[in-house]
């Protein structure tokens, strides 16, 4: 069997590849068990099995969509963004509390 | 405290029971025999117009009508009542709002029997300069 991450060639009754040690055939998504691969549900827990090519295409995603794309900023929105940080700042001054002491200064 | 503070009354406005009967118990100990209650804004608003008292000690969170709604308009009825606001709300933010309706003094709740004796003679004081000058 094929390995879905590294592409090595196994031995249909591997349950990991001995190339790379990825799970092959079914993996249980609850518990990670791997199972054979006409398994539907996981014998440790029950769970429903993620089948070799569906992790196939988890891989291939994961590789080509970063989780995270930076964003470009205009100057206007960078200027918004730094007016906003101000206002927030300003606005936890504000939220302080204030102590009798600085009452009694306040209302002299 | 000086016997002036006979003549002058004062009104409580707050919705515990506890701290009317602390604050006018602490008034009468002082002197005062004009003091007045009411248990909400709107009573108190209705007190204030009836009694037209020196001095309001008030509440800033009550039902009906808030604090500050009766700050504005004892202030806008009479500006020359000494208001002292008796809360336990200490947001700067909040509180500068009190100023700026025109609260006089402002006293954190819970305060000590002292510090709420030291604000009466401050307000007792400022009166007593107002009817010399009167």
């Amino acid at each position: 069997m094929e390995c879905p991450k590294c592409k090595s060639a196994n031995d249909d009754a591997q349950r990991f590849c001995c190339a790379c040690g990825t799970a092959l055939g079914n993996v249980c998504k609850r518990c990670g068990t791997a199972g054979k691969h006409e398994a539907k549900y996981c014998g440790m827990c029950g769970a429903a099995f993620v089948s070799s090519s569906e992790q196939q295409r988890l891989f291939t995603h994961a590789a080509i969509t970063p989780s995270h794309t930076p964003r470009q900023y205009t100057a206007e929105e960078i200027e918004d963004l730094l007016s906003l940080q101000v206002l927030a700042h300003q606005e936890a001054l504000n939220s302080e509390q204030l102590s009798q002491k600085d009452l009694d200064s306040l209302f002299q | 405290m000086e016997p002036s503070s006979q003549r002058y009354s004062a009104l409580i406005i707050d919705d515990s029971p506890h701290m009317r009967i602390l604050m006018s118990k602490l008034l009468l100990r002082n002197g005062f025999t004009l003091v007045d209650v009411a248990v909400n804004g709107a009573d108190g608003l209705r007190h204030f117009s009836a009694s037209n008292p020196h001095i309001v000690f008030l509440d800033a969170v009550m039902p009906e009508i808030d604090g500050l709604s009766v700050l504005r308009q004892i202030k806008s009825l009479k500006p020359d009542t000494i208001v002292a606001m008796t809360t336990s709300l200490s947001e700067k933010e909040k509180v500068l709002k009190f100023k700026e309706a025109g609260a006089d003094y402002y006293l954190l709740k819970p305060f000590e029997e002292g510090k709420f004796m030291e604000t009466l003679q401050k307000i007792v004081a400022v009166l007593d300069q107002r009817s010399k000058k009167e």
